[in-house]
């Protein structure tokens, strides 16, 4: 080991105090990062258990009317002559209802031979064998330890000639997966009958929302995406199929932003230190320049005595990571009926943690010695410089850039410039504070210490200033985000049963319904694929009386001539309500909006005789039911139409709200976390300031001031740096909050939230990391602390 | 020492010894020191480094109490015994009576030069020694400089402003803890001067440690240590 390296080594090890906080805090970071890794992983992998096998590998699901396996070979005999470029793979599909002693299980035929290494795993099947799910299982009341070849699906009649052969662990979906022609006896279906094809797409964009999502979870879904279509073809991309895997990565998203928030925190808990570090080692460092040692050689020296340091902490990091992410993942589902299993650490992890610990460890140290090197006035002058330029890059970004990289842009620009603002107005405030009548001189030597040493305070209040910020802004978006779903499941799940079909007429299944006593009313929609401006909008279609057209925010029933549109549709063509769209079948005018959470594309709502005005094939595709009783009515759709996908709300509903609460005790968990940080960080801060402080306290004591008007003083200090703070945070947490609310999320998701403003959301960061810093400032100075400064 | 001389003396010391533990074994700092300090009288302590000067001073302050002997201080005919004060009382006398000019004046950096000055009534809740108190600030020729920050001052200016603030609650003893140790020729008899000339108009006593010969040669009487 080098001298110099050795020698900034030793320091650091007599400066225990402060290297055991900066480890820590470097930790808790590596930590944070390495917990959402796994907790991220853990979730795509449930995610991925949740998904029929067939899908796993497929980009998009295309299908037509009347769909038949000519249409499926003509449509690979083209991808195989290279005319569907960027086409990897396709499969046939059929999917449909199986009535079973009066439950239903879905069933799904795939073409295990279609060339998808995920179908392959269907090869091999005996015929008429299937392979069920968990939630199969549990229905047909096999024991799951017991599955073997050979079971029946029935005792007697047709099904008892199709037996079990394997079992899906994971899926709780009522689902039996088999070969095609297996699928196409058990639905009782024609030969040649198909569902829809699933094809896989490959493209560079894919590519590369795939890698920002390994890097971090749920960033690619923030990308307004590849579009692919195929003429002649009705296209649904993966996430209009699953939208709880839409909502799950919007979830993801959230936990990886803050995930890098205590890492962020954590960076400025380094660089504070650092320049704590750097100051107290300066008359030697200048000592050494003196003879002849170059600054270069002054940093790298530095920067090699910190590099065993952030080693340590990484590998801390990762274990306290491992276990706080099996403490998120028990608080996380704590009432839910979910098994969330950890998966092993892997590459992907420990390179995280690596660039993450020794990253943040080698910029802070790096941007510490270069800023305690700089004038002061260079500093002040070129911090109001950059704070112009982010201000300005923050409104390029909300009013200039429509893609979701301007909201992250503005997000951190704002923060940025907050953050470059402390140290000039702390500046001003040591002027400014003269004026001030009627404060005590001891008061006044507490409050001072704030903006005489802003350089030694600036970074941490910065630290906690951002902690606090993103704990308020993520408070806002999650109450307003949480008021917004509920009102989003009040409309959606308005009704009791919820009926979809791929391809089958409904007007059987409706009329057979209202027949039932249970049931009061049934609303039969449509969704059909139009073309706005040359791009592609899904028109839903149905009976929109007063009633109907209110669970979209309508005031009224839809006239004739007028639609209602959903936010995506606005933001993504420029239109307000009160517009009108020009098609070629005719004008729409927009007469409201509605959020449309969950959805994937653009959309348009129309009374039906508009959308027969439009000359849409009006066929409807879903059934509302609302009924005092969902158990006939699933009895009949089961029995006279197998093929129809049943779903009841109440089920949907609770699981949706127990999955959002738990969800956000993880997000608050790593908030804390974030705050954690940040108050080590203004502790070690706090704890030099006191160290420099002493002389000035022995000279009070030497005046004869009591201890107690000594704790005054700390007590002055720490209200100085409370109040310096909460003037920064809470401006900082509002724009952040409104971003996240208006500008982050219609552009990720397409939707935007209400801004919810609470009392407790705003107050309860800001008093704890107030509460926090008083008592830091009233702690006694360890004398490990007071021995090291010596 | 005649007897009115006796009855108008404000520090009498007799016998005082103190010693500090140095490395398990007690080692004497000062041992048999006897003087008398009559008010608006200056004495001054000489003697190398180690003789005990800075000891007898934290002795006058109350900062250290003696191991034994006899420390009175005459305060409004009252004589406080500070050998047998305990720690809350020799607080409050060195808060209310004691006044200390230090080595590097050790004014507090973040306050200016009026609040440094108006600091000691503030602890002692006397508001209406303000006025002289920044009257004698401006004596000293520091009225222009009273809005400014220690950092900002001179070595004279910040000499001039911690005998303001020593003086400004009118204490009975003043202590200066070489005072012009870090000031040039010039600047040091100057401050020498003001020091004295502002405690003898006040009627205050000071105590006055230093090594410079000529410094020590203006006070009433000089007690030489380690001699």
């Amino acid at each position: 080991m080098k001298l110099l390296q050795l020698a900034a080594l030793r320091f650091l090890l007599q400066a225990r105090w402060s290297t055991v906080t900066v480890v820590v805090g470097i930790a808790l970071g590596v930590a944070s990062v390495s917990a959402v890794h796994l907790i991220s992983t853990s979730i795509n992998t449930a995610l991925a258990d949740v998904t029929p096998v067939y899908r796993r590998e497929l980009s998009y699901l295309i299908e037509k009317p009347d769909l038949q396996m000519g249409d499926y070979f003509e449509l690979r005999a083209a991808w195989r002559r290279g005319d569907l470029p960027g086409v990897t793979g396709m499969v046939p599909i059929i999917e449909g209802q199986l009535l079973l002693d009066d439950n239903t299980l879905r069933v799904v035929g795939v073409d295990a031979f279609s060339g998808l290494s995920s179908t392959l795993s269907l090869a091999g099947l005996s015929p008429r064998g299937v392979i069920a799910a968990a939630g199969a299982i549990r229905q047909l009341e096999l024991d799951p330890d017991a599955v073997r070849i050979g079971q029946p699906l029935a005792e007697s009649g047709p099904l008892a000639q199709f037996h079990v052969e394997r079992s899906l662990a994971g899926v709780a979906e009522r689902l039996l997966i088999a070969d095609l022609g297996t699928a196409q006896e058990l639905l009782q279906l024609p030969p040649g009958a198909l569902s829809r094809v699933g094809v896989q797409v490959e493209h560079p964009l894919l590519q590369l929302q795939r890698f920002l999502d390994r890097l971090l979870p749920g960033f690619g879904a923030g990308f307004a995406g590849y579009h692919w279509s195929l003429p002649g073809w009705q296209v649904h991309g993966l996430d209009s199929e699953l939208p709880s895997q839409a909502f799950a990565q919007s979830v993801l998203f959230n936990l990886g932003a803050l995930g890098t928030l205590a890492l962020v925190v954590s960076w400025l808990l380094v660089y504070q230190v650092s320049l704590i570090w750097l100051r107290r080692r300066r008359t030697t460092m200048t000592m050494l320049q003196l003879q002849g040692v170059t600054r270069f050689e002054l940093l790298s020296g530095y920067l090699g005595s910190v590099l065993p340091l952030a080693l340590v902490a990484t590998a801390l990091g990762i274990v306290a990571g491992w276990g706080l992410a099996h403490l998120l993942s028990r608080i996380a589902t704590a009432g839910v009926e979910m098994r969330v299993g950890l998966p092993q650490p892997d590459t992907w992890l420990l390179g995280k943690a690596l660039v993450s610990g020794v990253g943040v460890s080698l910029a802070g140290g790096y941007l510490a010695f270069r800023q305690e090197w700089r004038t002061a006035s260079a500093v002040v002058g070129a911090a109001l410089l950059w704070v112009v330029l982010l201000v300005s890059a923050a409104a390029f970004g909300i009013w200039y850039v429509e893609a979701l990289w301007g909201g992250f842009v503005a997000i951190v620009a704002v923060s940025l410039a907050v953050i470059l603002l402390i140290t000039p107005v702390l500046n001003w405030t040591k002027t400014a504070l003269q004026q001030v009548p009627g404060l005590s001189l001891l008061a006044r030597i507490g409050v001072r210490e704030l903006v005489f040493q802003p350089r030694a305070l600036s970074v941490a209040i910065a630290a906690l200033t951002l902690a606090i910020a993103s704990s308020m802004a993520i408070g806002i978006m999650v109450d307003s985000f949480r008021q917004d779903f509920t009102r989003m499941l009040e409309h959606r799940l308005t009704h009791d049963v919820f009926v979809r079909s791929s391809g089958v007429d409904l007007s059987a299944a409706q009329e057979a319904l209202q027949g039932l006593p249970e049931v009061s009313a049934v609303v039969a929609a449509g969704q059909t694929r139009i073309r706005v401006r040359g791009r592609p909008v899904e028109l839903g279609y149905a009976r929109f009386d007063e009633s109907e057209a209110r669970r979209y925010g309508a005031r009224a029933a839809l006239a004739p001539g007028q639609a209602l549109a959903s936010e995506r549709l606005l933001r993504e063509f420029g239109l307000q309500p009160g517009d009108s769209v020009h098609l070629a079948s005719g004008v729409l005018d927009l007469v409201g909006v509605f959020p449309g959470f969950g959805d994937a594309r653009p959309r348009l709502l129309v009374d039906l005789a508009t959308a027969r005005q439009m000359g849409v094939n009006t066929g409807f595709d879903r059934l509302s039911i609302s009924a005092s009783a969902t158990g006939p009515v699933t009895r009949l759709l089961a029995r006279d139409f197998p093929q129809l996908q049943v779903e009841l709300a109440e089920p949907l509903r609770t699981r949706a709200l127990a999955i959002f609460d738990q969800t956000f005790a993880i997000t608050r968990a790593l908030t804390l976390l974030a705050l954690l940080v940040a108050c080590i960080g203004l502790y070690n801060a706090l704890l030099g300031l006191k160290l420099n402080q002493q002389p000035v306290l022995a000279l009070l004591a030497s005046m004869g001031t009591s201890a107690a008007e000594l704790r005054r003083v700390a007590l002055w200090r720490g209200l100085a740096v409370s109040g310096g703070i909460a003037v920064f945070a809470l401006p900082l947490g509002l724009a952040m909050g409104w971003l996240l609310c208006n500008v982050v999320n219609p552009r990720a998701f397409g939707w935007s939230l209400q801004l919810q403003l609470t009392v407790e959301v705003i107050a309860v960061p800001l008093l704890l990391g107030l509460a926090v810093t008083v008592a830091t400032s009233l702690l006694p100075v360890p004398a490990e602390a007071l021995r090291e400064s010596t | 020492m005649t007897p009115s001389m006796m009855q108008r003396a404000l520090v009498r010391a007799s016998g005082l010894y103190k010693s500090y533990n140095d490395g398990g074994q007690q080692r004497g700092v000062i041992a048999d020191i006897d003087f008398t300090l009559t008010a608006g009288t200056v004495l001054a302590l000489t003697g190398p480094s180690g003789s005990g000067k800075s000891t007898l001073l934290n002795l006058l302050a109350g900062t250290l109490a003696a191991d034994s002997g006899v420390l009175n201080i005459r305060i409004a005919d009252t004589d406080l015994d500070l050998v047998t004060l305990d720690d809350a009382a020799r607080t409050r006398y060195r808060r209310q009576h004691v006044g200390y000019v230090f080595q590097f004046f050790n004014l507090v950096p973040t306050l200016t030069v009026r609040e440094n000055v108006l600091l000691p009534l503030e602890l002692n809740r006397r508001p209406d020694l303000a006025e002289t108190a920044l009257q004698r600030l401006t004596a000293l020729g520091m009225a222009d400089r009273a809005d400014d920050f220690p950092a900002h001052l001179s070595g004279g200016e910040r000499a001039r402003t911690a005998i303001a603030r020593a003086l400004a609650h009118e204490p009975v003893l003043v202590l200066a803890d070489e005072p012009t140790g870090n000031l040039d020729t010039d600047n040091a008899a100057r401050v020498a001067d003001m020091l004295i000339s502002h405690v003898r108009k006040l009627g205050s006593g000071l105590v006055l440690a230093t090594h410079d010969e000529s410094i020590a040669q203006r006070a009433d009487q000089i007690l030489r240590l380690g001699t």
